[in-house]
């Protein structure tokens, strides 16, 4: 894949002889370079094994590629890293340089030593002329590289829909990467051309599907193509993620607007459990929440779902859901933590973790206020005021808990400060997990990351808090 | 042990000269009078000499200032802290000479401070106990606390950085009282030659520490904030 860069490497090396007539092949005369020649040894190489002709191939000279072929230079000559002209040639996409390489018997069926052949650089220049020429001199349409690319994986991340289509008519056979590939890089005629020859959409590679891969490339006209073919527009990677979320936390619109008319499920929850609307409440996603909105007006956050399906009762003697929080919780009075209670634990349970994040603020949201982790499983209230100081012990009732880093980068609990001007909204989530003993000082993402499958039951109260400007 | 910490002292004598009619200057024969033990007056002296030195804060701002500083740098098992190192005297004198730009945003963040501790734990910064007076530093470092101008995390960056120069840097200029700071971190002292033995001794930890400003050596040159006041 990398041949051009190869080759232009090995044209910037020194001349360490004839440095006139390398220069006169490739930007001189061909009177002047017939001259120089006289006397001279037309197979003269540098250190690197570069040969004139390949420095008149590589700069498209098709005069001097002739002329140098009608004065005996070795048409097969190879670099050291086993390029030949003909390579070179069609990297540039000089089909001209290849054609007279061609008719000079050139070997199409050479590779250098990465595997990568002359049809291979035509594929990849979208040098359809040459890559029919060679084609018809025996060229291995099947042959692969280092990578295990062919010819045809090549025109498909390049986006050459001619050339697939002549290569697939070839016997080329497109494998599932070559066309995610094609999909991921919005090459949506590359795609059509796949899937005419009898492709599925609906296949997974490396851990995703074309729909999801054009849906991470904003390709609007490539997710159009899929679906309209018949991809499965909830089909998720590996990640749990479906095109929807993708195209969510990338704030690809568009593409949401797509998938959404087709049907997209706006519930499916990654593995993380976090569904499509929970990407959009970002501040910058706001013409994607609306959407959502739009579809369905009553739709809940996946969390709000999924709490529902695990039901764990969040309460607390001093906040009340939907409420404004205490002072004393806040930064404007005491800045303690609140009391918390939760129950409806479920059996297998082994530690308890509760984390307070504001979705209304953050860069990304949510901001998150406190981290609290490896609560003992017979715990079912937490005391107000845990101490923020470093070593004062944990109340006997969460004793063993550890607190991770909040958005305030110290692991204790702050409560809401928010900049005036609106009311923001403070999630309390408690998590019943199946495994326990987490490391101390971790963040709310590293410790999503770390009970990621292990989440039994959630549930949460939310409280508000507003600074009046 | 008749024990009075340096902090109690301090409050006493921010008592008498809130009681005495006299501003500015403390009323040293006053205090020396009290009722107090021989070794006690002395330091009540010494205490009562860091007020009547002030160059730029004014008493009020000054309780506020050790307040804060014994927070900051506190004094605890480790040893001494900001306040024996006298680093509320460092900035005082820095107010009036090489820190003279930062005057107004001490007025403007000491006086937040104090409303802020007020209107939020309900007292003023110095009657808090010394973990609401934690927390409400907390609140000022990140940058939750209300009331300032811009951010109070500002104020406290400027606050906590003086006072790292008031308790560790020479004590030629005015902080590091008695060498406390460089004795605190185990800092040698200034030394312009280092023997062999030397090194072995502060490898050992038996090095005992060199008890000179920089400016007792001839070859250092002082830094006179007097050209920029």
């Amino acid at each position: 894949m990398n041949v051009v860069v190869l080759a232009l490497a090995l044209m910037t090396t020194p001349a360490v002889q004839a440095a006139e007539l390398e220069d006169v092949v490739v930007t001189g005369q061909t009177d002047d370079a017939r001259k120089l020649l006289a006397g001279a040894d037309v197979n003269a190489t540098d250190k690197d094994g570069v040969t004139l002709l390949m420095r008149a191939a590589s700069a498209g000279r098709d005069d001097m590629v002739a002329l140098l072929l009608s004065k005996g230079a070795n048409v097969n000559a190879k670099t050291t890293g086993g390029v030949n002209a003909l390579m070179m040639a069609c990297v540039g996409g000089y089909e001209a340089a290849a054609g007279e390489l061609l008719a000079a018997k050139a070997d199409v069926r050479a590779a250098d030593n990465q595997g990568r052949t002359a049809l291979m650089a035509a594929a990849s220049s979208g040098s359809g002329f040459a890559l029919v020429e060679m084609l018809k001199a025996g060229a291995d349409v099947g042959a692969k590289d280092a990578s295990g690319g062919t010819a045809l994986t090549y025109a498909a991340a390049e986006g050459h829909a001619d050339v697939a289509i002549v290569l697939k008519d070839h016997g080329a056979k497109p494998s599932n990467l070559e066309l995610i590939l094609a999909a991921g890089r919005c090459n949506t005629t590359v795609v059509g051309v796949f899937v005419q020859a009898g492709m599925s959409v609906n296949v997974t590679e490396a851990g995703t599907t074309p729909l999801i891969a054009a849906a991470g490339g904003d390709c609007v006209a490539t997710v159009d193509v899929l679906l309209t073919y018949g991809a499965n527009v909830d089909a998720t990677n590996s990640d749990g993620w479906t095109a929807l979320i993708k195209a969510t936390a990338a704030g690809y619109s568009d593409v949401v607007r797509r998938l959404l008319a087709k049907g997209a499920d706006i519930t499916i929850e990654d593995s993380l459990g976090r569904s499509a609307p929970m990407y959009a409440s970002r501040v910058d996603r706001q013409e994607i929440a609306a959407m959502f909105k739009e579809r369905d007006p009553a739709q809940r956050t996946g969390r709000e779902a999924s709490a529902e399906q695990k039901a764990l009762t969040v309460s607390s003697p001093t906040l009340k859901a939907g409420e404004p929080i205490p002072r004393d919780y806040t930064a404007d009075g005491r800045n303690v933590s609140p009391p918390l209670s939760w129950s409806d634990v479920p059996a297998g349970t082994k530690s308890i973790a509760l984390v307070c994040e504001d979705p209304d603020a953050g860069n990304p949201p949510p901001f998150v206020h406190w981290v609290i982790y490896n609560i003992p499983v017979n715990a079912r209230a937490m005391p107000e005021n845990v101490p923020f100081e470093p070593n004062a012990p944990m109340p006997a009732a969460i004793s063993g808990a550890v607190q991770g880093l909040s958005g305030f980068r110290r692991p204790i609990y702050r409560g809401p400060a928010p900049p005036p001007g609106k009311v923001h909204h403070y999630h309390f989530i408690v998590y019943a997990l199946d495994i326990g003993g987490l490391q101390a000082g971790l963040t709310r993402a590293d410790l999503l990351e770390a009970i990621k499958d292990h989440v039994l039951a959630q549930g949460e109260l939310i409280a508000t808090y507003e600074r009046k400007p | 042990m008749t024990f009075i910490s340096r902090r109690d002292l301090l409050k006493r004598v921010g008592a008498v000269a809130a009681a005495a009619p006299i501003t500015g200057t403390l009323d040293l024969d006053r205090v020396a009078g009290g009722p107090v033990g021989s070794e006690s007056t002395i330091d009540l002296i010494q205490a009562g000499s860091n007020r009547t030195a002030l160059e730029s804060f004014t008493a009020a701002e000054a309780e506020l200032m050790d307040a804060i500083v014994a927070r900051l740098i506190p004094t605890d098992e480790n040893g001494p802290g900001a306040t024996e190192a006298h680093a509320v005297r460092y900035i005082d004198r820095a107010l009036g000479g090489a820190l003279a730009t930062s005057r107004q945003a001490y007025t403007a963040g000491l006086a937040a401070l104090d409303r802020y501790a007020q209107s939020s734990r309900g007292a003023a910064f110095s009657k808090l106990s010394p973990t609401d007076q934690d927390s409400v530093l907390i609140d000022v470092e990140t940058g939750a606390a209300t009331g300032f101008t811009g951010s109070s995390a500002a104020f406290f960056a400027m606050v906590l950085g003086h006072t790292h120069q008031g308790t560790f840097g020479d004590p030629y200029y005015g902080g590091n009282a008695n060498f406390i700071g460089w004795d605190l971190v185990g800092y040698p002292g200034v030394r312009t030659m280092v023997s062999a033995a030397d090194q072995k001794a502060l490898e050992a930890k038996q090095l005992k520490p060199n008890h000179k400003s920089a400016y007792e050596y001839e070859s250092f040159t002082k830094a006179s904030h007097d050209h920029e006041a």
